[in-house]
């Protein structure tokens, strides 16, 4: 799903629209909400977690976007994403897992030409005792927070959007405790692992989102939580560690003159066809969507969405409308899909998607996770289809509507007629 | 003597329970007491051990269990093998082939390589585990000592991923391709994928790694 949390106002257009009052005009904030309460004038288009094709891209030096400089991060990001005429160009610090971990002290692997990543064989807290030696709360001058704070700033300036992203209690603990013992602790010690979680909100991620509120003015963040997913844990695990921690996190930031969401956290990811488990997956949508926002959510997030059986989809929205609970719907494809498969596949799966999905409303599409090596073509047919075939009303027969691969401009030649344009600032 | 036998066997069934049941603490427990009391350790890897591991990865591949059951199972399994293998019967018993794994440089992600390390050990394979963030010239050179009749490579980042063609082009350069196979996997990748990158086979998880790694040893699982 977008990083965008919409204004109050976006919000209110966006549910008279939805409510039939056609005349607004809808900007991609107020588009989003008209697309979860009803039909927008064409299905939003949203984007996450796309960073590192965005340096590849723009030939942007790895080690400046990752390690050192979080506005020419964002801009490079919000570039590439103007260039690519994504509905809300914008660019957020890319590592959701690590900024917390590395500000307490976590070892993280540095690389020249990649994204960090935490060394879970060496975790901050090891033992139970560990815990306490940790230095909290986090500072502004802690590991890579200046990065952040930074980021957060040029998005604003850029995109008039002001929100921060955290790293989720259930998946910050995986990276301070490692994924291993965690999983091992919610059966040796549980009353540890709870101890680490209530710690971890009240510590550490509270105190941090009041620290980017200080420095930036941000007072709605989201949390991601990939760790916190079926199958690399089980529903058990879910429902005892993940949801309550989570709804816990919502209150006290709550009380803090703060709006945290957590997302994901339940998401099906199961890549296999040969485990697909339709049952399991409704599941995940159903209680995903209850702790997200308060009703079921059929969301293609992190697996193969392009394999699950449209028929299984179709009868989750319908059951749950006639239940009176209609459940939005969030698109996307998996990332090897957009990666290896060529304009008209990826084409064709947008236009099933719309037609089994799209007609009554109800649905957002997203770029989720494209990979660095994805020809920028196919994420250009991505885009191309989703406004062909997503324009309300959807017509009867898509197969009439021919998609052609868009033809664009090279992005280094259209970002450097942006500048001698004034359109955009060079951010070398 | 009867007693005996079935006391030997229930031994056997709780050893293989623990690792089924992914309790670390008590497989090893249970493998000591089969140590201690002299039992067959072949005989304990072959009917309690690997079936276990085996089980585990039904298990998982019926979606009763999730990853974490898994890991849980795996560090069973590990428990029980860091006793059993003090046998020097075990340590020289022949094994189906050897298998060196890495993850690339850059990418520090063991979760999953960790998983396949346990079930190639289940399936019979000796394991050369390299680690993490591994250099291509660590890799041939472990490449050259050990002669493995198979490489798995693995990548968590779509940037790391597409580094996975140099192992393999660096294996051709130095004259080693053609007495390996390689295997690839990681988040990202697909079957296709890895074989635009010069692989023999994917493995998707730490099963199916298992099952393909015997198939290229002409081994049917």
């Amino acid at each position: 799903m977008s990083f965008v949390r919409p204004s109050t106002g976006d919000a209110i257009k966006g549910l008279l629209y939805a409510k039939g009052l056609r005349f607004i005009n809808l900007n991609s904030g107020s588009r989003s909400v008209a697309a979860i309460m009803g039909k927008p004038d064409y299905v939003p288009l949203g984007t996450a977690q796309i960073h590192v094709h965005t340096m590849t891209v723009a030939g942007a030096d790895p080690e400046r976007f990752h390690q050192t400089d979080g506005a020419y991060c964002t801009d490079v990001q919000t570039s590439v994403q103007k260039w690519y005429g994504f509905e809300t160009p914008m660019g957020m610090a890319p590592e959701a897992y690590n900024y917390e971990i590395e500000a307490l002290g976590g070892k993280l692997v540095r690389s020249k030409d990649h994204m960090n990543t935490i060394d879970q064989s060496d975790p901050l807290v090891k033992k139970p005792e560990d815990m306490d030696k940790v230095k909290v709360p986090i500072e502004r001058d802690s590991g890579r927070v200046g990065f952040v704070i930074d980021s957060i700033l040029r998005n604003k300036q850029n995109s008039g959007t002001c929100s921060g992203v955290f790293c989720a209690p259930f998946s910050f603990i995986c990276g301070v405790h490692s994924y291993p013992r965690v999983i091992l602790n919610t059966r040796k010690n549980p009353e540890f692992i709870h101890r680490l979680l209530q710690w971890s909100i009240d510590d550490v991620l509270i105190p941090y989102l009041q620290l980017l509120k200080e420095e930036t003015g941000a007072k709605n963040s989201i949390g991601a939580d990939a760790w916190a997913v079926i199958p690399n844990i089980s529903k058990e695990i879910l429902e005892e560690f993940v949801f309550p921690w989570n709804k816990y996190l919502v209150e006290q930031a709550k009380k803090k003159g703060l709006s945290a969401m957590v997302a994901i956290s339940g998401d099906y990811c199961e890549d296999n066809p040969e485990k697909f488990d339709p049952d399991l997956m409704k599941w995940c949508w159903s209680r995903m969507g209850k702790e997200m926002m308060g009703m079921p959510f059929l969301m293609m997030g992190m697996g193969k969405p392009e394999l699950w059986p449209m028929e299984v989809m179709q009868e989750f929205v319908e059951v749950n409308k006639a239940k009176g609970s209609w459940p939005p719907v969030a698109a996307t494809c998996s990332a090897s899909y957009i990666r290896d498969s060529s304009p008209y596949e990826i084409a064709n799966f947008v236009k099933r998607v719309m037609d089994g999905l799209a007609r009554e409303g109800r649905l957002m599409f997203n770029a989720i996770q494209i990979p660095a090596d994805t020809p920028p073509i196919n994420v250009h047919s991505y885009i191309e289809a989703v406004r062909l075939y997503g324009k309300y009303p959807i017509p009867e027969n898509l197969d009439e509507i021919e998609f052609k691969p868009p033809e664009f401009e090279p992005y280094k030649e259209w970002f450097s007629r942006e500048v001698a344009e004034g359109k955009a600032t060079p951010y070398e | 003597m009867i007693f005996r036998v079935l006391r030997a066997l229930e031994n056997l069934e709780e050893l293989k329970n623990a690792i089924v049941e992914g309790e670390p603490d008590l497989a090893e427990e249970l493998a000591k007491g089969l140590m201690d009391s002299g039992a067959d350790v072949l005989n304990a890897i072959n009917n309690a051990v690997v079936p276990g591991i085996n089980q585990a990865g039904e298990l998982w591949k019926q979606n009763a269990y999730f990853i974490s059951d898994v890991v849980m199972c795996g560090e069973a399994f590990k428990s029980a093998m860091n006793i059993l293998e003090k046998d020097q019967d075990i340590q020289n018993r022949e094994k189906i082939g050897k298998y060196l794994i890495c993850t690339v440089e850059g990418d520090m992600h063991d979760l999953g390589k960790s998983i396949v390390v346990t079930m190639l050990k289940g399936a019979g394979f000796e394991v050369i585990d390299l680690g993490v963030n591994v250099p291509i010239t660590t890799f041939i050179e472990k490449t050259k000592e050990f002669r493995p009749d198979i490489v798995g490579i693995g990548a968590y980042m779509s940037t790391t991923a597409s580094t996975m063609k140099d192992y393999v082009q660096a294996l051709v350069d130095n004259g080693l391709k053609d007495d390996v196979k390689v295997m690839m996997g990681g988040v990202r990748t697909s079957d296709e994928y890895v074989k635009k990158l010069g692989a023999d086979a994917w493995g998707r998880d730490g099963v199916e790694t298992a099952e393909k790694a015997l198939k290229l040893m002409g081994v049917q699982s």
